[in-house]
Order: C-alpha cells, then structure tokens, then sequence
C-alpha cells in the first residue's frame, strides 16, 4: 500500500509538472476513465454528473492528464482508478449503470411494438370495406392534361419488369 | 444606454400580456378590432426586442466594459466577429437571443397570415405570446443581459474583459447556437397552430397545411445546428470525436427525434385522415422537449461542457413546463371527440403500418436518449449511487435500436398505401436483399469482424439500392417517354413529385452517415513524444517532426508543429497542427491539422512541447468524411422538398364506411 502510495504520489508530481506545460490531452482513453471519477473541484456539488471525462475546472484537466501520464506507465483503467480511490478515497468513484439503464428503454420499446402488433392483429381479417371518397387509390392530378401524361408513365413503369 | 434596453424589454413584457388578452377577448366577443390590435401588439414586441438586442449588440461591439455581461463574455482583442457571437455566448445574452428569435417568428406567422386563418390567428397569438412572457420574465427580472458593474452603488467599469470562451471562438461555433436556436424556437409555431386548432375546435387539418413548411425549415435548423456542433467538437476538441452522448448535446437530438417521427406521422392524416391524436402528441412532445432542452443546458442539474454556468432560472422552467404540459394534456383529452380517425388500417403488410413502426423507433430513440441524460440524476436520487455514463453505454444502448431504423428507412418507403402485395415486395426487395447479402459476405471474407460494422454496411448498401431503384424506374419511364436523358428525366422526376423524391435524398444522406459512423471501431490511435527531426507513425502514416515554431499574437501565444507526412514511402506535404494559448482566458486550445479523404482522415492534434520534443496525438477515422457528405446531402434533400411540385396533387381520403362519419360534429 505504501508503495503504491509513492508511486501514486510520483505520478502526481511528475503530472504536475507535465501540466505546467499546458499539455491538451484528450484522447477516447483518457475519458474512458475519466468517466468512473468523480469531479472534486467542490464547483458542482449541485451537479449529479459532473465527471472528470467532462469538466474543463482546476481538478479536471490536470486529472486528465495525470491519467494519460498513468496511461503511458503502462497502467490499467483498473489500476488509474484505484489509485485515484487510495488518494481521494471511496467518494471520487462512479458506478457502471446498473441494469435499469439497459431495461427501462428496451421494455418501453417492447411495449410500444406490442401495442403496434395488438391494432395490427385488429386488421388481420378484418378488411372493412372501401368507399373511396373521391377516387380510388392513386393521387389526383388536378390538371386532367397533366394526369393523362401521369397515368402514361405509371403504366410504362408497371411493364419496366 | 442600457436602461433603454432594460426598458425596451419591460414594455416587451407588458404588449406581450396585452396581446394574449387583447387576441383572446377579440376572438370570444367577436371583436376583429382587438385582435387586429393583439397581431400589432406582437409586431410592437418584435421592434421593442429587437432595440434591447440592438442595445446589447452595440455595447458587445464597442466595449462598454460597465456592463457585466460585456465584460464577462468580450475583451478587446477580440475579433468583431466572435465579439458579435458573444450575443449568445452566455445565459444572459442567449435567452435575449431565444426572446429575440421567438418574437420574430411571431412577426413573420402575423405577417404572412394575415387575412388567413381567421379562426385560428387570434389563438396562435396568444400562445405565442404566452411563451414570449416566459422569456421576457427571465430577461427582464431575473437574468437581465442589461445589469452594470458597480462599486459602492456607483456604476463602475472595467479596464478590459474576460473575453469568449476560446473554445467556442471558431466558424462553426459562430453559426451552430443561431441555428440550433432556430430550430427549438421555431417549433413554437407548428405548436401554437396545433393548440390554436384544438382550442378552436378547427376541423381538418389546415394547421397542419400550414406550418408543413415552416416545421420542415425549422427540422432542417435543428438539425443542421446539430450537425454544426458535432463538426465543432471533431475539429477543435483535439481528439477526434463528433458526438459523445454529451447531456447538452442530447437535450438538442430530443426535439430533432420527436420532430422527425411527427414529419413522418403526419403524411398518415394528411393522406388518410388516421393518427391526428397522435400528431397532436408529437408536435407538443416536440415544443416541450425544445423548452426541456433549454432547461438542461442552463439550470445546472447536469454537467456538460456545453452548459451554462449554474443559475436560478431552472425553477422558472420547470414551472413553466409543468403548466405547459398540463393545459395541453388537458386540451387534447377535452378535444378527443374531434380528433377521431377517417380511416383505419387496412393490411399489416403496407405504408401505414411501417409509419407505425417508424414512429416507435423514432419514440423509442427518444425515450432512450432522454432515460440516459436523466439516468445518473436518477440513479443518485434513489440509489444514492454514483453513475458513470459515457458514450460507450450510450452506443451500446442506441445502435442497435439505429440499425432497426436503418433498415425501415429502406423498406418503409417502398409499401404501398392500404396494402402491398407479395410481387410487389418481391420486385421492390429482391435485388437489394440479395446484394445487402453479398455486401455483408464480402465485408466478412474481407476480414471485417465488427457486427455491428458489417450489419450497418449491408444495410446501407441495401437501402441505397431501394432509392436508386426508385429514381432508376420512375426517370427510366420519363427517358421512355419522352427521349430525354436519364439525368434530365430524373430532375424531372424529383421536380413531379418533390416531397417524395426529396424526402429519398434525405434518407440517402442518413445512409451516408450511417457509413460515415460505421468506420467507428477501425479508428486507429497513436500518442508519442518525438523530437525534432525524429518520426512516429500511426496506421500506415509516417509523421517527421520537421520543426517547431511558436509565436503570439494580442490575444494568444501560439505553438507550431511542422510535420512532412508519408504514406508507404510516398511523400503526402506538411501538416501543421498547432495549439493555442489564450492569454486572458488563461486556456489553451488546439488547432488540429487534418488531411481530408473519402476514405480516412488523418487526424494531428499537437498535445504539448518540452523543449525540442512535441506531444502528438495521432489519429486515423476511417470513413469519417461521409458523415459530412451525408449532412450536405441531407440539407440539400430537405431544399428539395420545400420546391413546390411541378404536378400539383390532392390525396383523397380512403374512407372507410361507418368511421368518418363518425367524426364529432364541426363548430366553429
């Protein structure tokens, strides 16, 4: 533990150090585990997501940073993590979503196209019959000219098979 | 000055409350006077908004530095250019330019309505009138952009201001809030017809005849706004990525999704009469979640670094949205009786029952999207339990409910209305199937071992192959017919019918995004720290760092990678990717350098410099340029279907007997 706790707080010296120099380092990684830290700047605590992937504040950035120099160490996302859990303890830590996050949608959905499927099975054998009130099926035409030329090219596209 | 702007926007506030009471009394007592004098009372309102903005707009201009919202969102380096966008730079501004924008379209829909709609006017002025109260209470007492720096109650000012956020001083950034403002603003209108229809017992569907337009005008802003955002983050952000499910970003696709299902479900009542409870549902969903978004973006509940800085405006909103949501609940349930279908289904197997699933999807995504953005606020009011989100979670949850739309992109369109016969899903499916499954063959022989990749691929060649059909037969008929060439009879073809074969570009552009978004998983990264004169290679790039240089200029101190780039020994010229310090602001920003192909992107962000050796953040998006291509395909498509057609068409309705007569009886 002790050990680890050095080499954490090199890290933080060596990540101060690579953050004097305004390094811009955003990458897909870098965020991946940004997301499982939470944002301790205290500036959002009225803030339920604020994580470190996101936010441009004081703890943000260089934190980024700092994971991008763990990165280069050659250490895990899991490894980043706890060390960030050693130093700030529990709190800095953000859960994968639980399985709410994958169901609620998927149900609504499955609700949704059961609904679909009950007015459509409704139909299926149930064919009312037809009034048209106008004329049947296509779109009129209101020039009667312009209909003919119409009726034309639908006929000539029906054969095209 | 800036008490005639604060002024301008109290008297804004009160012509407002006059055109509600003014339109609704003159519509009840049937008094044309007074809601003549409701339709000016919004155009007063346009010119009293316009002077506030006028006012904040020369103040931003010249640096009048006693005014807190000029200090903290100009300095006087600043560019006029970006000094100009700092108008909706921050909370202050932006809601100003939301009441601005609002009162506009309300001059616009009384101008070009006048002497129309007589029923329906004095109810869509009120409506219209009644949102703009809301925005003008917040501009005028709770977050004015008019308030002055102070010191001992004595107006003070500042030597020079904290200037725009860097980050948002590029092109795009300019143009991409107007035009996502443009878009939540704008459906305001198609709302306030609708409601106004309700209200007004209006029978059929001339409110929707009317606004068909300006919904599809106010669809493409959004969406190109959003489009605006995402080419914004790519090309800035450093690292490459176009859209990270971010909760701002998701407050802006709501609306988009909701407005998109309400443009497809809204040729079911236009052509037969059937899902106008639905559409009614729709296009409010659609309002409230514009005003939703605005919520998310401001009141601070969720974090983004698109947001705005927390502020008390998000109890105004809730409010708002609350009794917003109410009254049209209630509205709509009161007018059941009138909103009853002409038509029902006729076959499982035809253009009305795909509709159907196209509004699930469409619904679905929404639902998705928002159960998201919420889910971390949710999980830590009930669970207490801290939720990470990202965009992994996210692309898990919405690709394959994506690729299902994908896939009614291509089939939808091609059913018949009422039914669709076996031959004709035979004749319009079996080319494209049978090369949907060769495509996805030879992506899986060629190597290609990403699902989710080979199934996108294969879908999108298939419903490419169901549009270039449809062009192909209908101009081949024309070319018959007429002995022009194919690409004359295929203008021709579109010029018939626009809506139809406009409404096929956008899908084709959809596709072509879909492309675009498949390459995702072959992205190929490289981070290095090389010195000068020394290589590093990502893909099958070569990457010599042959200088760096740096300089400043007033407002930043800038840093300059010179990069020659090969590719397998073949030289490719210099990239120079640069990153920027911003000295007031005291933030750094990058300058990413990019080498454009159909094919990949070769993406540079240059990270850090210690002495002679520079950080460089290497990128290879395969694919990634037909997300653009798409985007302009897709605005051209939706130009299209605002041409009116050469062929002029009415669509009976198919009744079906005992239903539409049915229908509750009319009164005006």
């Amino acid at each position: 533990m002790l050990r680890l706790k050095f080499s954490f707080l090199f890290l933080i010296l060596s990540a101060t150090i690579w953050a004097q120099s305004e390094a811009q380092i955003e990458s897909d990684e870098v965020k991946r585990v940004g997301t499982h830290i939470n944002c301790q700047c205290g500036a959002c605590t009225e803030n339920v997501n604020c994580m470190m992937s996101a936010g441009q504040c004081h703890f943000c950035k260089p934190a980024r940073t700092q994971i991008f120099k763990m990165q280069r160490e050659g250490m895990s996302d899991a490894q980043i993590v706890q060390a960030f859990i050693a130093e700030y303890g529990e709190k800095i830590f953000r859960h994968d979503p639980n399985s709410y996050f994958w169901v609620v949608p998927y149900i609504s959905l499955g609700v949704g196209a059961i609904a679909i499927l009950l007015i459509l099975r409704r139909v299926r054998g149930h064919h009312p019959p037809l009034k048209p009130a106008v004329a049947g099926g296509p779109p009129v035409d209101d020039d009667p000219t312009l209909a003919r030329y119409r009726d034309a090219i639908e006929k000539d596209t029906a054969k095209l098979d | 000055m800036e008490n005639v702007g604060a002024l301008a926007l109290l008297l804004a506030f009160c012509i407002s409350l006059y055109a509600i009471v003014a339109s609704v009394a003159g519509r009840l007592g049937n008094k044309p006077f007074l809601t003549l004098s409701g339709e000016r009372a919004v155009l007063a309102v346009w010119l009293l908004i316009s002077t506030a903005a006028g006012i904040l707009i020369y103040s931003l201009m010249t640096g009048d530095m006693r005014m807190a919202y000029v200090a903290s969102h100009t300095n006087r380096a600043m560019p006029k250019f970006y000094k100009f966008a700092a108008w909706w730079g921050g909370q202050e501004g932006s809601l100003l330019f939301w009441s601005w924008i609002l009162s506009t379209y309300g001059a616009v829909v009384v101008l070009t309505g006048r002497g129309k709609h007589r029923m329906l006017m004095p109810w869509v002025v009120a409506i219209l009138s009644s949102v703009q109260i809301f925005f003008l209470t917040l501009n005028a007492f709770v977050v004015s952009p008019f308030q002055v720096l102070a010191l001992d109650r004595v107006v003070t000012s500042v030597p020079d201001g904290m200037g725009l956020n860097p980050l948002l001083q590029y092109w795009a950034m300019v143009i991409h809030p107007p035009m996502l403002y443009l878009g939540y603003v704008g459906f305001a209108v198609p709302f306030a017809f609708a409601m106004a229809s309700l209200i007004s017992k209006a029978p059929g569907d001339s409110w929707i005849h009317t606004t068909r337009r300006w919904t599809i005008v106010t669809w493409l802003f959004q969406g190109t706004g959003i489009m605006l955002g995402s080419a914004w983050a790519y090309h800035v952000l450093g690292w490459g990525g176009y859209w990270m499910w971010d909760p701002v970003e998701n407050a802006s696709l709501l609306p988009w999704l909701a407005a998109t299902a309400f443009l497809h479900s809204v040729m079911m009542q236009e052509k037969k009469g059937m899902m106008k409870v639905w559409n009614m549902v729709l296009i409010a969903a659609t309002f409230f979640l514009c005003i939703y978004g605005t919520f998310l973006t401001r009141s601070g509940i969720i974090s983004s670094v698109h947001a705005f800085a927390e502020s008390p405006i998000g109890k105004y909103f809730v409010g708002f949205l609350a009794i917003g949501i109410a009254a049209t609940v209630w509205l709509i349930l009161d007018r059941l009786d009138y909103l009853k279908s002409e038509a029902e289904l006729e076959s499982v197997v035809s253009r009305e029952s795909s509709f159907l699933f196209n509004n699930l999807i469409l619904l679905a995504s929404c639902f998705a999207v928002l159960w998201g953005t919420m889910f971390p606020v949710l999980s830590e009011k009930f669970s207490t339990e801290k939720i990470s989100l990202d965009a992994v979670w996210f692309n898990r949850l919405m690709v394959p409910i994506g690729l299902f739309l994908l896939f009614l992109t291509g089939v939808g369109p091609l059913f018949a209305w009422r039914r669709t016969s076996m031959e004709s899903l035979r004749k319009n499916f079996q080319w494209p199937g049978i090369g949907m499954l060769v495509v996805v063959a030879a992506l899986y022989a060629g190597g290609m071992r990403y699902p989710y990749s080979i199934i996108s691929l294969g879908l999108c060649f298939f419903v490419l192959a169901t549009i270039f059909m449809e062009f192909f037969r209908g101009s081949r008929a024309i070319n018959e017919k007429t002995n022009v060439g194919l690409i004359p009879a295929m203008i021709e073809l579109t010029h018939r019918n626009t809506r139809r074969y406009g409404g096929y570009l956008v899908h084709m552009g959809m596709v072509l995004m879909f492309i675009g978004w498949s390459g995702h998983p072959f992205n190929q990264t490289a981070i290095g720290e090389v010195n000068k004169g020394d290589t590093m290679r990502v893909g099958s790039y070569l990457l010599k760092v042959a200088d760096l240089t740096q300089g400043e200029t007033s407002d930043y101190q800038w840093d300059t990678a010179i990069l020659e780039v090969s590719k397998n020994g073949k030289s490719l010229g210099i990239l120079e990717p640069t990153r920027r310090f911003y000295k007031i602001a005291q933030q750094g920003t990058a300058e990413v350098a990019l080498r454009t192909r159909l094919n990949e992107d070769l993406y540079i962000n240059y990270a850090a410099r210690v002495g002679d050796k520079a950080t460089l953040q290497a990128y290879v998006f395969p694919l990634v340029t037909w997300i653009w291509v798409g985007v302009v395909v897709l605005i051209g498509g939706t130009f299209v279907c605002l041409v009116p057609s050469k062929v002029a068409r009415s669509y009976p309705r198919t009744e079906v007997v005992g239903i539409a007569k049915t229908n509750a009886p009319v009164k005006v």
